[in-house]
C-alpha cells in the first residue's frame, strides 16, 4: 500500500515512531554492517573518547529512520534520496524517535521532498542526533 | 596534521559485494527493516569496504580511525538493490577542506550492477579531528 500523491500536503508531519536502542540491537548492526569499531560495542573505550557509554552507529541511527520511511511509503523504490547530518551521539539503552514533515510537493513527477530527523528525549532536554536532514520519495 | 589537499581526486580499488540472503535479513533486522525488499542502506556495507576501509589504512593520509567522526551521509538511489545480486563499489576522494581540530574528507561511491549501471551513489563526509 503506498502513500498518494494527492493524499500528501506541504507542511503535513508523518506519523512519528519510536524505538529503543539496546545493546543487543547495535551489536547485530555491528556484525551486519562489519563495522566493528569497538567505540560501538565497549564502554570502555567509548569512555575514554568521553561518551557516557557505548554509542551507537550513526549509520544505525539512518538505517533506522530509512526502515520507517520506506513503512509509510509503503515501497522500498519510492526512496529516492536521503541526506543526513549527524548533529549528536546516540548511545544504548535510550529510545530514539524519528520524524519528518512535507517541505514541498513536484505535481509533474509525483515526487516529495521532506525535513526529516531523529531526536532523543534526555534528562537535560531534547537532542537532535540527525536534524537539518532531507528524503526525496516518490509518490503513488 | 593536516591530511594531504593532493590527494583529491584518488580513487581506490572497486570492491564486489554479493547482497546474499543471510547477510541481508541480519542487517534488516538490526535496522529495523520490514516488510519486502533490501533496506536500502545496505550499500553502506560495500561502501565502507570500498571507502572509509582504504582512507583509514592509506600511508599518504595517515589518518586514525579513532580521530574519525561521521559527519554527513547521502545516498541517491536509481533502483532499489535486489538480493542476490552483485554490486562493485569504487571511492573517490571528492573533497579535501579545513585544517587544524577539524577537517572535512569527502568521499564518493558509486555502486554499479553487473552491466556497469549505477544503482545508487552515496557521499560520506568524515571529520578528521586535529590534534588540538
Amino acid at each position: 500500500m503506498s502513500v498518494r500523491f494527492e493524499e500528501v500536503v506541504v507542511g503535513q508531519e508523518l506519523p512519528p515512531f519510536a524505538r529503543a536502542v539496546t545493546r543487543e540491537d547495535v551489536k547485530a548492526y555491528a556484525d551486519a554492517s562489519g563495522d566493528q569499531n569497538p567505540l560501538h560495542q565497549d564502554d570502555v573505550v567509548a569512555r575514554a573518547a568521553g561518551f557516557p557509554r557505548v554509542v551507537a552507529h550513526g549509520m544505525y541511527t539512518m538505517g533506522t529512520l530509512a526502515s520507517w520511511l520506506v513503512d509509510w511509503l509503503g515501497d522500498p523504490s519510492a526512496l529516492l534520496r536521503m541526506k543526513v547530518h549527524f548533529r549528536a551521539p546516540v548511545f544504548v539503552d535510550e529510545s530514539i524517535e524519528c520524524g519528518g514533515r512535507v517541505r514541498s510537493l513536484d505535481p509533474s513527477a509525483r515526487t516529495a521532498v521532506l525535513d526529516v530527523w531523529v531526536r532523543v528525549q534526555r534528562d537535560d532536554g531534547v537532542e537532535w542526533p540527525i536534524r537539518k536532514s532531507e528524503a526525496e520519495v516518490r509518490l503513488a | 596534521m593536516a591530511l594531504n589537499h593532493d590527494l583529491e581526486g584518488k580513487t581506490y580499488p572497486p570492491v564486489r559485494f554479493r547482497l546474499e540472503e543471510m547477510r541481508v535479513r541480519a542487517f534488516a533486522g538490526a535496522v529495523g527493516h520490514r516488510g519486502p525488499g533490501v533496506p536500502p542502506t545496505i550499500v553502506t556495507v560495500p561502501e565502507i569496504e570500498a571507502g572509509l576501509s582504504n582512507v583509514v589504512s592509506d600511508p599518504e593520509l595517515g589518518v586514525d580511525l579513532a580521530r574519525i567522526l561521521h559527519g554527513e551521509q547521502e545516498y541517491v538511489w536509481a533502483r532499489p538493490a535486489a538480493l542476490g545480486e552483485v554490486l562493485t563499489a569504487e571511492s573517490t576522494i571528492e573533497s579535501i577542506r579545513g585544517k587544524g581540530a577539524m577537517q572535512f574528507l569527502t568521499l564518493r561511491t558509486e555502486l554499479r550492477d553487473e552491466t556497469g549501471r549505477v544503482v545508487v551513489s552515496g557521499r560520506s563526509t568524515l571529520i578528521v579531528r586535529g590534534d588540538e
